[in-house]
């Protein structure tokens, strides 16, 4: 039959219980011999493994640390931003601000200064001068007639001959 | 005999240098802190192959393959988290990928075992190397115990071998098998009461 310490030594022995528990197994095990005899087993396989501990050949290490060099981490990481971040946090959050009113002071009036070809209506008066001078332009053909382009070197006959008449008085 | 204080220490035994610092060196570049890590971690991790496995071939594939996945993975490791029991993580899970990948292993003979390992003792014992870190069976009580570890499961050692070589807590245990932790303890404990049938009254011998 197992004794309800039986768990508990293992506790004790691996220094993981409280001064309270410590006490009441020590009072335990003056009288539980099968408690006894798990502390004298566990002692005796402690002992042994510590001596059996084993290390791998050399070759195997070696061939591990040249497989590194190969698989070598870049040495620039976002996470070293980060950190400098967290760990600056104070300065990092006033250049912050400092920018931020900068940006709100400067960048609103400079933005009315520019005057923007989409927004400064220069277009407005260039449409009504053109328009003005196709005004003027029409007037002025008033004289030779309204047939194109050609028409003002198509002057009639009896137009260049009355306009000699004229000169001519 | 107060037996409080006999187990191995909690954590490792550490250099100045913090896990989380040569993490943080090795992501930026610098292999030297690989090499730092892997000293650390060698001993504990192989030493859990090796009772995990039984079979040193397969514990040097195994151990290229956790670390091949740490030099991969390592942007995926969350540095807030405890570097030991990311890497004992992933060794857990690939011993048990390997156990899922040759589910009609053939799980080796104590004989062979110790046919490989009476080979390399005769060539450590002629160039007087003879060290604890070989692994070696050297004493009667060592085998008796070796085969002991035979009739556990592959459950009951992983825990009794975990908290010995990882020294970590049960808790932390529980966390990596994702297991309540009164089932990590109860297979230690059930991995003891076979020990002790198996062992008599080994622990008054060694």
């Amino acid at each position: 039959m197992n004794c309800k310490y039986s768990e508990k030594i293992l506790l004790y022995f691996y220094n993981e219980t409280d001064k309270d528990e410590t006490e009441k197994i020590k009072e335990h095990l003056l009288t539980c011999v099968e408690c006894k005899k798990n502390l004298q087993v566990l002692k005796g396989v402690s002992n042994h493994l510590d001596n059996s501990k084993a290390q791998p050949p050399e070759s195997l290490i070696e061939g591990l640390v040249l497989q590194a060099h190969k698989e070598e981490t870049p040495k620039f990481n976002f996470g070293d931003i980060f950190e400098g971040i967290r760990n600056h946090w104070k300065v990092s959050a006033s250049t912050l601000v400092f920018a931020a009113l900068m940006v709100g002071v400067f960048l609103p009036s400079s933005i009315k200064e520019v005057n923007l070809s989409w927004t400064s209506n220069i277009d407005n008066d260039l449409d009504s001068l053109e328009y003005s001078m196709y005004e003027e332009k029409d007037f002025s053909l008033g004289d030779y007639g309204e047939s194109g382009e050609d028409s003002e070197y198509e002057n009639t006959e009896s137009e260049i001959e009355s306009e000699n008449g004229r000169i001519l008085l | 005999m107060d037996w409080a204080n006999k187990g191995t220490p909690r954590t490792p035994i550490s250099d100045q240098v913090t896990d989380s610092e040569l993490i943080k060196a090795y992501k930026k570049g610098d292999t030297q802190a690989l090499e730092t890590i892997m000293e650390k971690y060698k001993t504990p991790i192989y030493s859990y192959l090796l009772k995990m496995v039984r079979n040193r071939d397969s514990a040097n594939d195994l151990f290229q393959e956790i670390f091949l996945k740490f030099i991969k993975n390592i942007d995926s490791y969350n540095e807030e988290k405890k570097f030991a029991n990311w890497i004992y993580t992933v060794a857990h899970n690939t011993v048990m990928d390997s156990f899922r990948r040759n589910k009609n292993r053939h799980i080796e003979s104590l004989d062979q075992v110790k046919g490989e390992d009476f080979k390399s003792l005769a060539e450590t014992v002629a160039s007087k190397e003879l060290s604890p870190e070989n692994g070696l069976i050297k004493s009667e009580s060592g085998e008796r115990i070796e085969k002991a570890f035979e009739i556990l499961s592959d459950e009951q050692r992983e825990v009794f071998i975990m908290r010995h070589y990882w020294g970590l807590s049960f808790k932390e245990i529980a966390d990596i098998l994702k297991v309540p932790i009164g089932t990590a303890l109860a297979r230690m404990s059930r991995a003891l009461g076979k020990l002790k049938i198996e062992l008599g009254h080994i622990g008054e011998a060694v």
